[in-house]
């Protein structure tokens, strides 16, 4: 029934992924970090970009941010079950809508060149805003059973 | 969607924590099912009614709400 999932081990590694590479991607953005350089794979270098070099920030890191935000966001739960599944398929339809609702604000005020780092941002906010939300339902939801006791 | 699993587990005389153990859910899940907030799969209602040994239909009631106003 929810073989779509990853064992649950794989939310520890995906907060461990996540949050040194979100802090990293903020003061990057922030501009108190610059490029980490690192040199083109060499099927790049034969079409004759030798000697280029990339960024980290545009290559590994965002691969590494998305697997992260799945390992948290798709990784069973402790307790999963029918419900939390429940919860997690509201959480992903709530930020859907939040995330084309930012998208369209974004679209009304920003313009010219820094529309990049809406287009940047936009690509993470729909997985960020869905784990954020779903732990937190989680996290009330087991809260108030707790409470209760 | 109405349910007397408070009532069937005063019956039998269990928390809501060993109703979970005993059909495999989590606590939450039977709360939040007592509460109104959700509504069992009919696996799970089918587990809970033979747990508490009684149809489903005596466990879970249709409300007038579940149904769509006659135009």
């Amino acid at each position: 029934m929810t073989n779509y999932l990853f064992p649950h081990s794989y939310k520890r590694i995906g907060w461990l992924l996540f949050v040194p590479t979100a802090v990293f991607f903020i003061l990057w953005m922030a501009g108190v970090v610059g490029d980490i350089e690192i040199p083109l794979p060499k099927i790049f270098r034969f079409y004759g970009f030798a000697g280029s070099t990339t960024a980290l920030q545009t290559t590994i890191l965002p691969v590494i941010l998305i697997a992260a935000l799945l390992f948290i966001g798709f990784s069973k739960e402790e307790d999963e079950d029918e419900y939390v599944a429940r919860i997690r398929m509201e959480s992903l339809i709530w930020s859907l809508y939040v995330n084309y609702l930012l998208l369209a604000v974004a679209f009304l005020v920003v313009y010219g060149v820094e529309f990049l780092t809406v287009t940047w941002v936009g690509l993470f906010t729909l997985l960020i805003v869905f784990v954020f939300r779903f732990q937190w339902k989680l996290y009330q939801t087991r809260k108030l059973v707790k409470d209760e006791k | 969607m109405k349910n007397s699993i408070k009532v069937e587990r005063a019956i039998k005389n269990i928390t809501q924590e060993q109703l979970a153990q005993l059909v495999q859910v989590s606590r939450q899940t039977i709360n939040a099912i007592e509460l109104g907030k959700y509504n069992p799969s009919t696996t799970l209602a089918l587990k809970m009614s033979q747990v508490f040994g009684k149809g489903v239909n005596e466990i879970f009631q249709l409300e007038d709400t579940d149904w769509k106003e006659e135009k």
